[in-house]
């Protein structure tokens, strides 16, 4: 199974979660399949062209340019000399629609696997509540 | 062929809505070890509500279920490591190849992982799917799919099985070898939950049969005393008797009617 930078700096709060009365390293395994899965997902981030993802966690640094286009044409908006409620409720609508939509297409097959219950709910794994 | 030694599974009165509809209504039933029991049932009778309720799956229940011989309120998931489970739904994490799916698995019960990997593909070579093993389970065909939930559900060697449909998919062979594998699983010890709607495996295989009607046991013993009750030749007559259904001619034809129509 493949290192990830993300579980690595989650190490470092290894005290907190066992505090907490979690099973550091069954989360850290779940964690590792869960990134597994989610770098080989089709990728589904808005400005993202079909192609093949490598098995990394660049699916995060991918989704960094969309959002550096979508800075850039904010820029333009801007920029334009109108009104500044005009420009500034485009401004806003644009980063508002392109993050929840990027959120929703990003979280939503990671963390909410529907077969996650059937899946991990009958082996021996302590679920909080 | 049943050792009365003390109950696997017990359960006392179980009851279970699912908001205003009752689906279990007072289910009562001891299961010792090294019984194959056939689970059968009509649709929507309560057959795998009872297994999600033992597996810690559905919550709002209302009764007493032991296993192991403590209490499942407890909230202890300790028995979880002795249990192994094949839904009907083949859920499975496809994305993954059989070799790292099922390492996590052996990761999950809490088994060494270098040991898991060894029995994993030793398995999968009895199978017959070893040149698979680090292909995309998307990849697969549903009857290898099916095989590879079966080696997961057993990976961890349970003392206890749930198996909601599990030849579903299979080629004939595999089908053979599976039933041998659950009579030698039982000769075992070990205790074998065989839900199915194709009666003749379950006639064939199953030393003790429950049948659950409208969430209650209708008919609970084995094949020869069903029959002997009954005097009807294979389960699935007796089935259709116990069920009160006989009226499948005129179902058919009104069926084939109404496709008819213009």
């Amino acid at each position: 199974m493949k290192e990830f930078k993300t579980l690595i700096i989650l190490d470092r709060f290894r005290k907190m979660f066992e505090k907490m009365g979690i099973d550091y390293d069954l989360m850290r395994r779940i964690l590792q399949v869960k990134f597994v899965m989610d770098g080989r997902k089709v990728p589904s981030v808005v400005g993202n062209v079909k192609e093949k993802n490598k098995e990394t966690e660049n699916n995060f640094l991918k989704s960094l340019w969309a959002y550096a286009l979508m800075g850039i044409i904010n820029v333009i908006f801007v920029t334009l000399n109108v009104s500044y409620l005009f420009q500034m409720s485009l401004v806003f609508g644009i980063t508002m629609f392109m993050v929840m939509t990027s959120l929703i297409s990003d979280f939503s097959s990671v963390l909410l696997d529907v077969r996650d219950k059937n899946l991990i709910l009958s082996k021996p794994v302590i679920i909080l509540r | 062929m049943e050792n009365k030694k003390e109950a696997v599974i017990s359960i006392n009165n179980l009851h279970m809505s699912f908001g205003s509809k009752q689906v279990l209504k007072g289910i009562n039933l001891e299961v010792y070890p090294g019984q194959i029991i056939g689970y059968i049932g009509s649709n929507g009778a309560g057959k795998s509500t009872t297994i999600k309720i033992m597996l810690g799956l559905l919550e709002g229940y209302e009764g007493n279920i032991k296993i192991f011989g403590s209490e499942l309120l407890n909230g202890n998931i300790e028995y979880k490591k002795r249990i192994g489970y094949v839904p009907e739904s083949a859920e499975i994490y496809d994305t993954l190849t059989a070799r790292e799916y099922l390492m996590f698995i052996g990761d999950l019960y809490g088994k060494d992982s270098k040991q898991t990997e060894k029995k994993a593909v030793k398995l999968m070579k009895l199978f017959g799917i070893q040149e698979v093993l680090d292909a995309r389970i998307s990849s697969y065909s549903k009857g290898m799919k099916q095989k590879v939930m079966i080696i997961s559900c057993l990976l961890h060697n349970p003392d206890v099985l749930f198996l909601d449909e599990p030849l579903s998919g299979l080629d004939a062979n595999s089908v053979i070898l599976v039933k041998e594998l659950l009579v030698a699983l039982a000769k075992q010890g070990k205790t074998i939950f065989y839900s199915s709607h194709i009666m003749d495996v379950v006639e064939k295989i199953s030393n003790r049969i429950i049948l659950l009607r409208d969430g209650q046991i209708l008919a609970d013993g084995s094949f020869e005393e069903l029959r002997r009750k009954s005097q009807d030749e294979s389960l699935e007559q007796i089935f259709n008797q116990l069920t009160g259904f006989n009226e499948h001619q005129s179902i058919v034809e009104e069926f084939v009617s109404i496709i008819a129509e213009e």
